[in-house]
């Protein structure tokens, strides 16, 4: 992979018990000519044990920032700016040899389709031990399947012995996401990414999934950072929420904070439409007019303002149309709006 | 690939891959796509040289390609004679231009009475279904065990050799290939969203067998087509050449390669030029096929990825 | 053909009355013996009624045949055993044109826009589809598009135009623009916005719903989403496994559910509030038995009611029917459980502990 490296001029120290400290991270494409940016100009940290949401649409950038960390943005697409600071290196300039030491071991990728990740012809023991042998561990069988049994009973796979027998189609959807969280779990990784890990099983299998997320980051002390587009799980299991729209990050703080005090109208108008389980519904959705930009195609200014309730409400006023909102890169509860505070919640 | 694309197709929602637009379809065939495309390009320069060849000869040869002694028989390639004489003294430019005609025109007649009968068998059995099908793939299953040009042979046989008779054959034996590849498309296509939703509609079967599933196939149908007519020119050569094609002495390239063969030793150039003609007009049809299917489904050209 | 003292009737009488049906995938070999044992049927003895006019909502998680059910509904497969019935005709054995007005009667919402929309046909030419067998002349053709088009939220510049022209909430859309092509009594949704943005999907729920209010269509909406469901649907059945384990009113099922399944299956579903994160007891953390016992309730293996009670004997004997429960409003709720009155103290019980 290319990249033009460049640094962020003063960029922060680590933070005390961060784990991850993003600065600035811009991810562009090349399109008809010129570069589009899927992520722009992100800053975030993440702490020890500590599970933050990434939530957004489709083409909000959230799966190609989570692919971005791993280093796993697909050609012709690049990290053109910003650092990642992880274990004291910088992620976005590690050479590809380091990295790859560093992807299944330090840091881990579990995605929504588990069974497309698996090799369909080997078993289930091969195929958590062979993420084991990649990274020069253990080697003797008897030992690596001893490992892999005590790691599936941690997922809390049932009858983990005689599945290490089976392959993986002969699993169930949950298992098999178990399986892949066990195979992301057994080399100890400081951080994990979980992009829609449960977005494809049923309510019920989910909240165990959900469950055993949680319990894995009290118990080891392994962050998480968990994008998915539904702010239910979010409230479920995140610590922290990071909003995310048009490739950047629009509200950022405490999930306590930003579900009962949302600062950014787009944040309100998705926690609008996470509709109630139980009791009287609304007569009437409040709907976002359009739909989500396109990265070839963001607005300017603030890329919000063509859908925002908040900017026609205010007579559309012409800053969010000319200038981008300021963004904090503090761990406290921001929005980037221009008009935030005129909401009530501000900072 | 563009930056949409690039981010949908990391990202499918809820587990089920959504279906990618087909980008190409049939509307992509344009002059500008062709000329723009290496192998299509020059595919479709051979072809073309081939057509227009069958085509002047309809009109005019350098010499009668029946009369003898235009030249000393066994002329080598001169001036005069730019591919030699035969043992008649005919030219032999002149044979293989006339004979293009014949060559050409079996196999675009054979492929094509095997797209439309093999098109409606295979469109009419997959939709419909049932004991229909059930006894369409069948036949295809028994008749495809048999080699073609075998096939082919007891067909011409039975009819006695001449230019229909070899196109009759050669239209049976493609009919079923065509149906086979045709009704594969159609029984995936049937279940699709869309063709259910004009069933509900009420559309009538010959409507969403029309409107709905047909334009899912023409793009396999035109690299069969091409594919096919590659085999047509071939196998109308072979069965030709076994004396089962066009009579003496009007010419095709089966019948000028099987002229030649006598005397291969002492004038390698009476079946040089049929067996070139042979060789491009395949190449050509088989290059222009490749090339539309890239330019039909983009995704066909790319790697596995 | 309705006398104005059916009228009156009308709404006690079903629109659709599905009557015991089991729908077993497995075909009959020609030849030779069937392999391995039986497989499970998609749907197993399943009755259900839906009245004109409300919104039904069918309920399940992956494999519990809701999907299936949909299909039935809509005459796209036939039941193996039971019968559906829709104003009193067997779907099954309908006559040509009984069927021809039921096909354009009861029209279908797909899941995936990108599928459901044929990408060789431009918007006017999908449409079209709809107005073949209705006598209307081009021009009022072209204003009951343009009408139509406008109903669902777009405008007629967008006739000429392909599908992958669109995104997928105008797809679902123009989805259901064409299935209003043939003025259809019923829509029958088959999880008609989990595949669109949380955005979108607002969306497209007020846009089903204004059409239900403003044609009085009946609207059946097969789905997993628990909130789509409370918030669109009057009634709704929960599927498991094949089997119906409950029916009755939006309040009833989403508030206070009679059923030991569907209480789980709503305590699983995050609650959305950080403050108070879901409290699940019965979601047992063991995957284990995915499989059906072969007697008995088809939910026993998984049942926390059962548990509680200390494992009546009863539940892995007999299998429960779906019987009556008597509400305190006096409307129609079916519950399968043998201990269905139980369900809302052991409920308590079971979170306070």
């Amino acid at each position: 992979m290319t990249k033009q490296q460049q640094r962020m001029p003063g960029s922060d120290p680590l933070r005390d018990g961060a784990v991850l400290d993003v600065r600035g991270l811009t991810v562009e494409f090349p399109a008809r000519g010129r570069n589009v940016r899927a992520v722009d100009n992100v800053s975030f940290t993440v702490g020890r044990g500590e599970i933050i949401g990434l939530v957004g649409e489709s083409a909000s950038g959230k799966s190609t920032l989570g692919l971005a960390l791993m280093r796993m943005i697909p050609a012709p697409g690049v990290v053109s700016a910003g650092t990642i600071a992880f274990g004291g290196r910088d992620l976005a300039s590690l050479p590809e040899a380091e990295m790859r030491e560093l992807r299944g071991k330090a840091l881990s990728l579990i995605v929504q389709d588990a069974l497309a990740t698996m090799n369909p012809v080997t078993t289930i023991e091969e195929q958590i031990t062979e993420v084991i042998r990649d990274h020069g561990g253990d080697r003797s069988r008897k030992s690596l399947r001893a490992r892999a049994t005590e790691m599936l009973r941690e997922v809390r796979l049932p009858n983990a012995e005689q599945s290490l027998n089976r392959y993986p189609h002969q699993l169930s959807g949950g298992m098999q996401q178990r399986v892949a969280i066990a195979e992301g779990l057994i080399l100890g990784p400081e951080l994990i990414i979980a992009d829609e890990p449960t977005t494809a099983l049923d309510v019920t299998v989910q909240a165990q999934i959900l469950a055993l997320l949680r319990d894995i980051c009290d118990t080891r002390g392994t962050s998480i950072i968990f994008v998915t587009h539904d702010l239910a799980t979010v409230a479920e299991i995140c610590d922290r929420v990071m909003v995310m729209y048009a490739g950047r990050i629009v509200e950022s703080g405490t999930v306590s904070a930003v579900f009962s005090k949302p600062a950014h109208p787009y944040t309100k108008a998705l926690l609008s439409g996470l509709l109630p389980l139980s009791g009287e519904p609304p007569a009437e959705l409040e709907a976002l007019p359009g739909q989500p930009p396109r990265p070839d195609a963001w607005p300017t200014g603030c890329r919000f303002h063509p859908r925002c309730p908040l900017w026609r409400a205010l007579g559309e006023p012409e800053i969010c149309t000319t200038t981008d909102p300021e963004v904090d890169e503090s761990d406290s509860h921001w929005a980037a709006c221009h008009f935030a505070d005129l909401e009530g919640a501000g900072r | 690939m563009n930056v949409v694309d690039t981010v949908n197709s990391m990202k499918p929602r809820f587990g089920r891959r959504t279906m990618s637009v087909p980008a190409g379809g049939v509307r992509a065939i344009t002059l500008r796509a062709i000329i723009g495309h290496k192998r299509a390009l020059l595919g479709a320069i051979l072809t073309a040289v081939v057509v227009l060849m069958a085509i002047v000869s309809v009109f005019w040869t350098p010499f009668d390609p029946m009369a003898f002694d235009t030249g000393e028989p066994f002329t080598p390639p001169d001036f005069a004679h730019p591919m030699g004489t035969d043992v008649y003294g005919r030219d032999i430019l002149s044979r293989i231009m006339a004979g293009s005609q014949v060559s050409l025109m079996v196999a675009a007649a054979a492929v094509a009475g095997a797209l439309v009968m093999g098109t409606v068998i295979g469109l009419v059995a997959g939709y419909i279904g049932g004991v229909l099908d059930l006894a369409v793939t069948r036949v295809v299953d028994i008749l495809l065990a048999v080699p073609g040009l075998v096939f082919a042979l007891g067909i011409v046989a039975l009819l006695g050799p001449s230019a229909q008779s070899v196109t009759i054959a050669l239209s049976v034996v493609y009919t079923w290939q065509f149906a086979r590849i045709v009704r594969s498309v159609v029984v995936s296509v049937r279940s699709r969203s869309y063709v259910e939703a004009a069933r509900g509609l009420d559309a009538s079967p010959l409507s969403i067998m029309v409107k709905d599933i047909l334009p899912s196939v023409v793009p396999i149908l035109i690299v069969q087509v091409t594919t096919a007519l590659a085999w047509g020119i071939l196998d109308e050569a072979s069965l030709g050449f076994l004396g089962l094609g066009v009579q003496p002495p009007d010419p095709s390239w089966g019948s000028l390669l099987i002229e030649g063969r006598q005397y291969l030793y002492d004038a390698p150039w009476l079946p040089l030029g049929a067996g070139t003609m042979v060789v491009i007009a395949v190449l050509g049809v088989n290059l222009l096929g490749d090339g539309l299917r890239e330019i039909v489904d983009p995704r066909a050209g790319r790697s596995t990825s | 053909m309705t006398t104005p003292d059916e009228t009156s009737a009308d709404a006690l009488v079903p629109l659709f009355s599905v009557r015991n049906v089991t729908k077993d995938f497995e075909r009959k070999r020609r030849f030779g013996r069937k392999r391995g044992r039986r497989s499970r049927p998609a749907l197993d003895a399943v009755s259900v009624d839906i009245y004109r006019g409300e919104a039904f909502g069918i309920v399940g998680e992956s494999g519990s045949g809701k999907t299936t059910l949909g299909r039935l509904l809509i005459g796209f497969d036939t039941p193996t055993e039971g019968e559906v019935h829709f104003e009193g005709r067997v779907v099954a054995a309908m006559s040509r044109p009984e069927r021809r007005s039921f096909r354009r009667r009861v029209q279908m919402v797909f899941q995936n826009p990108f599928a459901s929309l044929n990408p060789f046909r431009t918007i006017r030419d999908t449409l079209s589809d709809g107005y073949a067998r209705r006598r209307m002349s081009s021009a009022e053709r072209s204003a009951s598009m343009t009408e139509l088009l406008a109903r669902v939220g777009l405008n007629e510049s967008m006739l000429e135009r392909y599908p992958h022209e669109f995104s997928g909430g105008q797809r679902q859309r123009i989805v259901l623009a064409r299935a209003l092509t043939v003025e259809p009594s019923v829509l029958i949704a088959d999880e008609p916005v989990s595949a669109l943005d949380v955005s979108i999907q607002a969306q497209v729920l007020n846009l089903l719903n204004s059409l239900k209010n403003d044609l009085g269509l009946t609207v059946v909406m097969v789905t997993h989403d628990l909130r789509v469901v409370n918030f669109f649907c009057d009634r709704i059945a929960v599927l498991y496994m094949g089997h119906i384990v409950e029916v009755g009113s939006r309040e009833a099922i989403m508030n206070d559910s009679w059923h030991p399944y569907t209480r789980m299956l709503i305590s699983a579903a995050p609650n959305g509030d950080p403050e108070t994160r879901s409290e699940r007891p019965w979601v047992s953390s063991e995957l284990g038995a995915t499989e059906p016992p072969a007697e008995g309730c088809i939910f026993a293996p998984r049942c926390w009611l059962r548990q509680q009670l200390g494992n009546p004997e009863r539940c892995t004997i007999e299998q429960p029917t779906a019987r009556p429960i008597l509400m305190e409003d006096g409307a129609a709720h079916l519950t399968a459980c043998h201990f269905a009155e139980e369900v809302p103290q052991q409920a308590k019980a079971a979170v306070g502990a």
